[in-house]
């Protein structure tokens, strides 16, 4: 199986598991979601890229993940506003 | 075949989706009487009919739990099983509620129900009473026995005067559960339920009572042989000028103290209900007063007696305390910033109950506590969450002669909180949330600009050790003590690698590519080359041709090429010959650190 095929596979996996746990604890949140997604692509797109060469389909990951640690940061901030204002 | 995999992904990704949904759909939020009881045009008038028609088969089994529970009771605490009687208790609160809220729910109001919940609650009340002081009353066995043997006579005599004062109340109590017996067991029987259980828990009652009742009797009796023997019943007295009080109402006792020497100042002791509550100086005639203030006094019989010196009692007097209804105010709360204001009035009659704790409760759960003040007004700042809310107030203090009330409920709506994301009023008013939000998104903008740019650390490469011909090995002072041995030979185990020599003071370490990399890569600094392991021999000698070191350098490559790639095995003059060029053409650069 190409590593590309693993990457989607293992980063699907990594999403299901993550929604199978929110489902039975009864707390479906989108930001905890999205963090977890994030730090499961993070992995995975660590672990599937080469020492010497990027492939081409790892390329926009990249950038997904840029997007995703501002992203975070956002989230970040309205936490600390959110409990600034208690 | 490729996409299989992304197919099943997407697949399973699609049935996650649909078992999200489901999970929901499982237990929709259907319509009911109950989900929806506002609005009179909800009444389903053939719904109420039946309902009414049923009440008396929901009422049945409760009030036929509620004569039952009073015999198990009643049973245990005679028994002395208080663990059991604590569950008891805690049960017959439970099915209490339970018809409160049913008959509440029922809107029913004939004149038989609420009878007996009255009764029931009397019981009750009373039972509860019962409960903790027959608790009391076993620790007062306990204490007994404890002052007898270390000889406390104050501290027996002070147990002694509770435990009457216990007596005096549970008797008391006795009395008040008779009353409500021709209630419950007329109510009981109406409806042809067992009523023996009921019956049964009057005759424990009265058997707690006489058992009391004797116990008691022969305390006294042993008090006044061993503690005033031979000597006046009450050298000391003492008076209440009022027997039943309320609330805020004033207890003056005054008293005598018969043996009082005029020259002499003397202080008697005051208890209410075994309990210390000041000494006070006897006046030149002996006499004394005291005025008690009814605040925190619980509602019921209580008893004062006065102790001179620890040996000289008065007898036992004693008060009631009525209970008194209250009536809490709670003005309309208003709302500031995310903070809701409550102000009322807590008042008994007319006076204004002070110092009293004050619920705030919000969805029937408490959400904040007040006290009121000298006037009994309060006020309380509660954070709410965002939403509607139903608010009250609500007292309930064990510790005052006072029924409990609660004030009205209102509805009060919470909004969200003014600063949040995306550029909101509150959030740019505010310049610490805004400075947070800048400074989070500047660190993850600056954590994504790092990732973006991020370069993987290369794998290094094993750098060639080597030392050319001339060099002496043992000038590196860092591999010295590693491959001499005491005496300056070859370390036993190191084996010398292909073309290495011991000739003399010459010594060879490496192999021809370790030498003809470090001489590649001495032209490379030489010359300034930006990839100098990328040459190979001939473009080596190719590059030295300005350099004085061309021939040596091109001699090399030559017999380079030849011993690396001809496939035979070189022999040992030609190896020196390889190096003795190679040596020729680093000195002619220098060194290798030129």
């Amino acid at each position: 199986m190409m590593k590309k095929h693993l990457a989607i596979s293992a980063l699907a996996g990594w999403v299901l598991l993550v929604t199978g746990f929110m489902i039975l604890a009864r707390t479906l949140d989108l930001e905890i979601f999205f963090v977890l997604w994030l730090i499961g692509i993070l992995v995975i797109v660590e672990l599937v890229s080469d020492h010497a060469a990027t492939p081409r389909y790892l390329r926009f990951q990249r950038l997904v993940i840029a997007s995703g640690v501002i992203l975070f940061g956002a989230i970040v901030a309205r936490k600390i506003l959110e409990i600034l204002a208690r | 075949m490729r996409r299989i995999p992304a197919l099943l992904a997407s697949g399973i990704l699609i049935l996650a989706c649909l078992l999200l949904i489901g999970l929901q759909a499982g237990s929709p939020l259907l319509y009911s009487p109950l989900s929806d009881p506002g609005g009179g045009d909800h009444a389903n008038p053939a719904a109420f009919e039946r309902v009414r028609g049923d009440r008396a088969a929901q009422l049945l089994p409760l009030i036929s739990d509620l004569l039952d529970s009073p015999g198990s009771l009643v049973l245990n605490i005679r028994s002395g099983d208080f663990e059991y009687a604590a569950r008891d208790l805690q049960e017959y609160r439970q099915v209490s509620r339970n018809l409160d809220s049913l008959v509440i729910n029922l809107d029913m109001t004939e004149g038989e129900i609420t009878e007996f919940r009255k009764a029931n609650q009397q019981n009750l009340a009373i039972l509860t009473e019962l409960f903790n002081g027959t608790g009391r009353w076993n620790e007062l066995q306990t204490l007994e026995i404890r002052y007898r043997d270390s000889g406390d006579s104050q501290m027996l005599t002070t147990i002694t005067y509770e435990g009457e004062a216990l007596r005096r109340r549970i008797q008391d109590l006795y009395r008040d559960y008779l009353e409500q017996d021709q209630v419950m067991r007329g109510t009981g029987e109406k409806f042809g339920l067992d009523t023996t259980g009921y019956a049964q828990s009057v005759v424990d009652f009265r058997e707690i009572v006489s058992r009391i009742d004797r116990d008691q009797h022969e305390k006294m009796t042993t008090l006044q042989t061993t503690v005033t023997p031979g000597t006046r019943p009450y050298r000391l007295t003492l008076g209440i000028e009022r027997q039943r009080v309320s609330y805020l109402d004033t207890v003056n006792l005054e008293g005598l103290l018969w043996e009082h020497r005029k020259d002499h100042p003397d202080e008697v002791d005051l208890f209410i209900d075994s309990r210390k509550v000041a000494s006070i100086p006897t006046k030149p005639d002996g006499s004394f007063s005291y005025s008690h203030l009814v605040e925190h006094d619980r509602a019921g019989t209580h008893t004062v007696f006065a102790a001179y010196s620890g040996s000289v009692f008065s007898e036992i007097r004693t008060f009631f305390v009525e209970t008194s209804g209250t009536s809490l105010e709670l003005n309309p709360p208003s709302l500031h910033d995310r903070r809701v204001g409550f102000e009322g009035v807590l008042l008994a009659g007319s006076t204004p109950v002070r110092f009293a704790p004050i619920e705030i409760l919000a969805e029937g759960k408490r959400a904040g506590m007040a006290h009121t003040g000298e006037d009994g007004t309060f006020s309380a700042d509660v954070k709410l969450s965002p939403g509607n809310h139903k608010v009250n107030a609500f007292f309930s203090a064990d510790t005052f002669p006072l029924i409990f009330s609660e004030s009205a409920t209102f509805e009060i709506f919470v909004p969200e909180p003014s600063p949040g994301i995306a550029g909101e009023d509150g959030l740019l008013a505010n310049p610490l949330y805004a400075a947070i939000l800048a400074a989070s998104l500047c660190a993850s903008g600056v954590g994504a600009f790092l990732y973006l740019r991020r370069q993987r650390p290369e794998i290094p490469l094993p750098s060639p050790v080597f030392h050319l011909p001339g060099e002496n090995a043992a000038k590196d002072s860092d591999d010295e003590d590693l491959r001499l041995s005491d005496d300056g030979g070859p370390v036993a185990g190191v084996v010398p690698s292909a073309g290495e020599t011991y000739a003399g003071d010459t010594e060879l370490v490496g192999d021809l590519s370790c030498l003809f990399s470090a001489l590649r890569l001495a032209v490379g600094r030489r010359l300034t080359l930006l990839y100098p392991l990328s040459l190979t021999p001939r473009e080596l000698c190719a590059m030295c041709r300005e350099l004085p070191i061309r021939a040596a350098v091109c001699r090399f490559a030559k017999s380079y090429e030849r011993a690396q790639y001809s496939g035979v095995s070189v022999p040992d003059n030609e190896r020196d010959m390889i190096a003795g060029a190679a040596r020729s053409a680093m000195e002619g650069l220098g060194g290798i650190d030129h």
